[in-house]
């Protein structure tokens, strides 16, 4: 039975009603390892609420997975990914002992394919609900770190809506991509950061490094998140105070210590298995990428039309050094924040990327609940963003599909279209910025709320 | 009366005409875009082969054209075509890519009339091509394929070389005999679309201009935003 409660939610002042689920349909625990510290700060005693928001992901996720499964039984066009057909064509390599590289387009660390043998052994579903899971988890993570910054109970439940409901994720998981797990290993590692749990977060945050390599981004503002305590000596931006804020302090240390000890272990054991096939399929080919066909990125026309050209060197890294240049102020100016530097980030690291697809939108939407109770956006400012970006996303996919199915000429338009989305994100992005609020994040700071 | 009979020399020299002495290949592209598919209909004579004949097609993709094997092995799976095929990269544009030969295996025979008949359809894929300065399409030409039988051939006019394959669905090889054939098109032409190298200067200027201009201007913003 549904029952509509209208919450009165404060996001700064600004007075909103919203409604929610009622109606109980079962009891789930959930065995929260990383909550379990010394001296709990905030009551993480699991609310019934956000057992029924679970429960409800968890339901619409397995139904979509079914409704899928019928999809491919049932019509031409399939549901399911061809990632995941990649994916289970690995892990059977992998159970034939053999290279889950053979599979051509597989692209992932080869604990993946590991992970994945049970696709062959026990069902082909198993996958979808791993990533299904993560995804589930992933909300959870969201609630609790929310939580765990005061933000209140129908605020934090209010955001993990927003990643548990959300169509885009619960798509992207059921059809077999496996970018859930990204979501959980770099909301895990900032959870971690934030009770500041340094060794586990940094060996989770160079597993995340290991799998896919963006989070690899996130280290300037992690390393001066950790020195944000060293004494700022003389103005911004002078060579003492930069020179402060890289002395590594004892956290630091650990962090990078740790983080490179991990991702060598973890990478030196794939490579030692695997060979070069490895290193060239999961990071090379990432870093290299010169995929020239159609996708969302604003670079697309250009790398296109200058593959054979003598100046795509040039050009290529034209196009790199905004996102390099970027990426460094962001962390500089964000460090002390560090769900909103992670956020934007990976926004600006796929914004201005020489290769964009869809995929790509889910490293940052997963960080987007996070900053929402920064933001001092109106609702209805909030929802216009939405809708353009969405719309910027429509506007692009005409012109690619009647290249792509119609084989009409529309590179012209594509291109057109690309700077449209472009502009929208830049817009997006703007906006953002300019209705963020600071308050300090994580454990041993004072809160001057 | 010197009508009548006019009507008859021509109605008795098309019916000869419709029941061909020689086998007969009729294929068509269906579809548009990167994305076809490659429909193949062989007539056979009953006078020329055996009652129970398997045949094959190999196909001579040139570069700008490939077969997905996952996806044909799935299709397989939905009732489609036999197939042997080299390793694909799916991914590279048509410079990059060679020439690559895939051996498609039809369905059995089936006597309609006077003549055996079979099809085959494939989903054939279409890679980028380079942009050009003059075309705004360009064009991949597709061979007709070599026609592979293995039975007993009665009509021996018609038999060509033999070569060994893979028999259908046993890893063995056998030795299949190429058969000669009619058909009305010489070969199959795509269109394939590609950039105007003409928009190169403005789209390389107007990008770099607007990704530039917007690096410096969210610059500014994040370090004008107040972080304590």
């Amino acid at each position: 039975m549904l029952q509509t409660i209208p919450y009165k939610i404060r996001i700064m002042n600004v007075n909103v009603s919203v409604f929610t689920f009622t109606h109980q349909k079962r009891y789930f625990r959930f065995v929260d390892e990383a909550t379990r510290s010394t001296g709990r700060d905030v009551e993480m005693a699991l609310q019934w609420e956000i057992k029924t928001a679970l429960v409800l992901a968890l339901l619409i996720r397995t139904g979509v997975v079914l409704y899928g499964e019928w999809q491919d039984r049932n019509s031409i066009v399939k549901f399911t990914d061809v990632d995941y057909n990649v994916f289970t064509d690995a892990a059977e390599y992998m159970t034939q002992g053999v290279s889950p590289y053979n599979r051509s387009t597989y692209r992932y660390t080869p604990i993946l394919a590991w992970m994945l043998q049970p696709n062959i052994t026990i069902s082909p579903l198993f996958g979808k609900v791993l990533f299904v899971l993560f995804d589930v988890l992933s909300g959870y993570l969201i609630y609790v770190m929310l939580m765990s910054e005061k933000t209140g109970q129908d605020r934090s439940l209010q955001c993990a809506f927003m990643w548990l409901l959300n169509p885009l994720p619960i798509v992207v998981s059921c059809r077999g991509n496996a970018e859930s797990i990204m979501s959980f290993l770099v909301l895990l590692s900032l959870r971690l950061f934030q009770q500041n749990r340094i060794i586990l977060g940094a060996i989770v945050y160079a597993l995340s490094v290991h799998v896919k390599i963006y989070p690899l981004t996130y280290c300037v503002a992690l390393y001066l998140y950790y020195s944000r305590n060293n004494k700022e000596g003389g103005q911004r931006l002078t060579l003492q105070w930069i020179r402060e804020k890289l002395r590594p302090s004892k956290e630091n240390t650990t962090l990078v210590g740790v983080s490179l000890f991990t991702f060598v272990i973890l990478t030196g054991t794939c490579y030692q298995r695997y060979g070069w096939n490895f290193l060239q399929e999961t990071y090379l080919y990432h870093i290299v990428r010169r995929d020239i066909r159609h996708n969302f990125s604003v670079y697309f026309y250009m790398l296109y039309l200058t593959a054979g050209s003598p100046y795509a060197g040039i050009i290529g890294l034209a196009a790199f050094l905004p996102q390099l240049i970027l990426i460094v102020v962001c962390s500089l100016k964000f460090h002390k924040d560090p769900p909103m530097a992670f956020f934007l980030n990976t926004f600006i690291f796929v914004t201005f990327n020489k290769v964009c697809t869809s995929q790509y939108f889910l490293w940052y939407l997963c960080l987007l609940p996070l900053v929402l109770p920064s933001l001092t956006m109106s609702i209805s400012k909030g929802i216009t963003l939405i809708v353009a970006w969405l719309l910027g996303q429509g506007i692009w996919l005409m012109p690619a599909y009647y290249l792509e199915f119609e084989g009409m000429n529309t590179f012209f338009w594509i291109w057109c279209a690309g700077l449209l989305f472009f502009l929208i994100n830049i817009a997006v992005i703007a906006s953002i910025l300019d209705s963020y609020v600071y308050t300090p994040w994580g454990r041993g700071i004072q809160k001057q709320e | 009366m010197e009508v009548d009979l006019f009507m008859l020399v021509v109605l008795g020299t098309a019916i000869t005409a419709a029941v061909s002495s020689s086998p007969n290949l009729y294929r068509t592209v269906r579809k548009n875009g990167f994305h076809r598919e490659l429909f193949t209909k062989i007539f056979i004579p009953t006078s020329l082969i055996d009652a129970k004949c398997e045949c094959l097609i190999e196909e001579q993709f040139p570069p700008g054209l490939y077969i997905d094997p996952y996806e044909l092995k799935n299709y397989r799976e939905k009732g489609g075509p036999q197939f042997d095929s080299p390793a694909v990269d799916i991914e590279k544009p048509k410079e990059l890519s060679p020439n690559l030969v895939f051996i498609i295996y039809p369905q059995q025979f089936t006597a309609i009339g006077p003549e055996y008949v079979t099809n085959v359809t494939v989903p054939v894929h279409i890679r980028y091509h380079q942009p050009s300065s003059r075309y705004d399409t360009v064009q991949i030409q597709l061979k007709n394929p070599r026609l592979y039988l293995l039975c007993q051939v009665i009509d021996k006019s018609i038999q060509m070389n033999k070569k060994q394959f893979p028999c259908n669905s046993v890893d063995n090889n056998c030795l299949w005999t190429e058969i000669k054939y009619k058909t009305d098109v010489i070969n199959i032409e795509f269109d394939v679309p590609v950039g105007s190298l003409h928009h190169q200067g403005s789209v390389i200027s107007v990008t770099l201009a607007v990704t530039i201009v917007c690096c410096l201007y969210l610059s500014s913003k994040m370090l004008h935003t107040h972080v304590k």
